[in-house]
């Protein structure tokens, strides 16, 4: 998958915790996990939307596209 | 934030699909009880006495009265396999689980009990016109009986199809985070 989401990055900045953001997006803590290693194959908007809200970011932040 | 993660959690809940109304499901599991039980005794009691009856009023076919017997108890056998099949396939709906390979399993088991159901009646029609045994009413219900188990065993193949489709759409959203 070439799309990687980079969260620890922000989670550090924000001196956020991967539970936090679990609840915060309203996701389970598992999923949040599968997100951050990789093994995510598709994302809603609204919880894209959440994680944004969540970070204090954009969208560009988290994501980012690596050529394989 | 609160708002945002309530909507999120209550589009969740709306994936599962439209859900049957538990009264509903408990309904026909009513049926399927009734239908279970009026199975069983006509296999313990009405069945034996019909054939004795016929042995009576037929005796030059009395040898047909235990293997007709016997063949009628197994068609209803396959009948209550389908409604044990049917009931935990509703315990299934009600409980949310239904887009799974164990629903998969237990349709696959009704369409081969159908099967089964199906050729033993083809059986008992081809023996019936070889050997003209039973009175001609007999060999109508056979045939009626035979074409209702093909347009069941039609119908189940086309639901299983329907189930795997689902299913497969299913699995592939519970992807989506």
């Amino acid at each position: 998958m070439a799309i990687r989401v980079n969260l620890d990055v922000m989670l550090a900045k924000r001196h956020m915790g991967v539970n936090e953001l679990a609840e915060r997006v309203g996701i389970t803590a598992a999923n949040v996990s599968v997100l951050k290693n990789g093994r995510a194959k598709a994302i809603r908007f609204s919880t894209l939307d959440g994680i944004c809200q969540a970070l204090d970011c954009q969208p560009g932040d988290v994501l980012e596209w690596a050529e394989e | 934030m609160q708002r945002n993660a309530k909507e999120h959690t209550d589009r969740m809940v709306s994936i599962g699909g439209p859900h049957v109304q538990p009264v509903l499901i408990g309904a026909i599991k009513v049926l399927i009880a009734l239908l279970g039980l009026v199975a069983l005794v006509c296999q313990v009691w009405a069945l034996p006495w019909l054939a004795a009856r016929f042995a009576l009023e037929d005796p030059s076919h009395a040898y047909l009265r235990y293997p007709y017997l016997v063949v009628a108890i197994a068609l209803f056998v396959c009948l209550e396999v389908v409604l044990a099949a049917m009931w935990q396939l509703l315990t299934m709906v009600a409980r949310g689980v239904v887009f799974s390979t164990r629903a998969k399993r237990l349709v696959d088991i009704v369409i081969w009990a159908a099967v089964a159901a199906g050729v033993m009646v083809a059986g008992l029609c081809i023996y019936g016109v070889i050997a003209s045994a039973g009175p001609p009413l007999f060999a109508v219900v056979l045939l009626i009986s035979l074409t209702a188990i093909l347009c069941f065993v039609l119908l189940m193949v086309v639901m299983r199809a329907l189930l795997a489709v689902a299913t497969a759409q299913r699995d592939e959203l519970e992807a989506v985070i």
